[in-house]
């Protein structure tokens, strides 16, 4: 798939940007603080409904503007679909498709899919788990859109459990809580399993091209050492551990069983990464993972034409000329790339791309 | 910022569910511009709506009387009472014609992040109306998000006991909605087939 067109509203720094964009690969020159990667910013938006830079939708909107849009016009082998979404500052977001209002703005998820590499991706390797549940679940969502509502389901039940164990509840009040966590968590980590199962076979083949060596893994490690697989299962194991934390969970008022307490646990060889591999061997790592879910979500696409986009955010910079290449190899092989840089010279030499120079908020050919 | 009368009638209204700081100027100045006696008539509607709307001592529903229409009605079905949150949820259901029982607003759901626990809502009321023994139904009709589904878990493990039949809507409702938003077809549809809570 590609993005044709589009266009932002008093979005972050642009008051109206318009791009006619087309397949293969685009960048977006310019120094830090242009505006560059706004741009690319804006279109992961469309895809996950949040920004990759930060948590409140807050700093999207331009200043003293109470709304931003983004509109984009996504081509999926042949067919067109117009996507916008209204960010408004202090209430909810809203959405259209194909210029018809949507119920939520959670029925975006899946009309675009893109994969976004970034500097701040060696966090996946190096950082707390919590970056490696983000990447989990953000890949889960582009894969089956409705695990979106699964999560958003599971979080805020997760803070009204928290909120209610805090001030020292009755049993009976617990109840209710307890079964939504059981219910929504064993869902979410029963997806999670079925997605590492899918995705680490192309994780491998992805840090194989990178780098020679030691074989990697990934295991999904539960705080609370559940065994089962199935959704039902894990639902059943849940349920019976809650009472036997219950004294805990009174002391310390947070939930202490459930997917937000989870990790993916990355092996190099015999050896966890985390501590242990060198600076570029992270890099791999890292470049591995999002490699590997590119090329999940493309085998899982409706085939020809319905490849994720591919967005290199600021990365070439960091990246050595082994690491470069097998960048390069994945960018044959989309449909589109848009790429962003500080500077020309940290694009690839052999880059056959459009280029746009972005400064001071006006984006030029 | 407007000097004033003009930005304290903004803020007042900015205060309303669902009216933004744009919104509220713009109904402000609306108000500014209209006749006065069509003013008049808005602030006579407010006000008798303090003074003359109750809540009904029965089922907790707004009322002009101490009781409420259908709680007088002796067409009613006295077997089954449908509990919903909130006093719209009663008129979404009217309209489906579906119901033939009375109800029990509970005047929210359970919310602990709000500090709304069930100390807060109508339970102890309900739980007086079931004693009686002439109900054998309760139908939970709280909204199909979160805090509605805790609130009937909640109700479904404490009225169970009692040896009455509880129902939950069927799903089919859009989750994460209003009741009251759902269309009426979908609304009469998730009576008939509601399902008992285990
Ligand atoms: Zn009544």
């Amino acid at each position: 798939m590609f993005l044709s067109y589009l266009h932002l509203t008093n979005f972050r720094s642009y008051e109206n940007l318009e791009l006619e964009l087309k397949p293969g690969i685009t960048s977006f020159v310019g120094s830090n603080g242009e505006g560059k990667t706004n741009i690319v910013e804006a279109v992961g938006f469309l895809a996950y409904l949040r920004s990759h830079r930060t948590a409140s939708d807050n700093p999207l909107v331009r200043l003293e503007h109470e709304k931003a849009y983004i509109r984009g016009k996504v081509e999926t082998a042949g067919r067109q679909e117009l996507l916008e979404i209204e960010i408004n500052q202090g209430r909810a977001n809203r959405a259209r498709i194909n210029q018809q209002p949507v119920r939520s703005t959670r029925e975006l998820l899946g009309h675009l899919r893109a994969v976004l590499f970034t500097p701040e991706d060696l966090a996946l390797v190096k950082g707390d788990p919590t970056e490696r549940r983000d990447f989990l679940d953000t890949l889960l969502i582009s894969r089956t859109p409705r695990y979106a509502g699964v999560i958003a389901d599971y979080e805020k039940a997760l803070k009204q459990r928290n909120a209610l164990l805090k001030n020292r509840p009755h049993e009976r009040d617990l109840a209710p809580w307890d079964e939504h966590i059981a219910r929504f968590g064993s869902q979410l980590i029963a997806a999670r399993l079925d997605l590492i199962e899918d995705l680490l076979p192309f994780v491998i083949q992805a840090y194989k091209s990178i780098s020679e060596g030691d074989e990697i893994g990934a295991t999904y490690k539960s705080s609370q050492d559940l065994r089962s697989k199935s959704a039902a299962e894990l639902e059943r194991e849940i349920f019976e551990l809650i009472p036997t934390l219950r004294r805990g969970e009174m002391e310390r008022g947070v939930t202490l069983v459930g997917p937000h307490r989870d990790d993916l646990l990355l092996t190099l060889g015999p050896t966890p990464v985390k501590g242990y591999a060198s600076q570029g061997e992270s890099w791999s790592y890292a470049l591995a993972l999002r490699m590997g879910a590119y090329q999940l979500l493309s085998a899982e696409g409706m085939g020809e034409g319905s490849e994720p986009l591919l967005i290199l955010d600021d990365v070439f910079a960091e990246l050595d000329s082994v690491r470069r290449g097998a960048l390069l190899a994945l960018i044959d092989s989309s449909e589109q790339v848009l790429v962003t840089a500080a500077v020309e010279a940290d694009l690839p030499k052999s880059f056959n791309d459009r280029r746009f120079y972005v400064r001071e908020g006006s984006v030029r050919e | 910022m407007y000097e004033g009368a003009i930005q304290e009638l903004i803020d007042e209204l900015g205060r309303l569910p669902g009216v933004g700081p744009k919104s509220a100027q713009r109904i402000a100045f609306h108000i500014l511009q209209s006749e006065s006696v069509d003013i008049q008539r808005l602030v006579e509607a407010i006000r008798e709506v303090k003074e003359r709307v109750k809540f009904c001592e029965i089922c907790g529903n707004v009322s002009e009387d101490v009781q409420c229409r259908i709680c007088r009605d002796p067409k009613r079905e006295l077997h089954a009472i449908c509990v919903v949150e909130e006093s719209k949820d009663v008129q979404a259901i009217e309209k489906t014609r579906e119901f033939r029982g009375r109800y029990h607003v509970l005047g929210g759901a359970i919310s602990p992040i709000e500090g709304i626990g069930p100390e807060n809502l109508r339970i102890k009321e309900l739980m007086t109306r079931l004693a009686d023994g002439a109900v054998t139904e309760v139908i939970l009709a709280t909204d199909p998000n979160l805090e509605g589904e805790a609130t009937a878990t909640y109700l479904a493990r404490l009225i169970k006991p009692l040896g009455l039949t509880v129902t939950r809507l069927a799903s089919g409702l859009p989750v994460g909605g209003d009741l009251e938003y759902a269309d009426e077809v979908t609304l009469g549809r998730a009576f008939e087939g509601r399902r008992t809570i285990q």
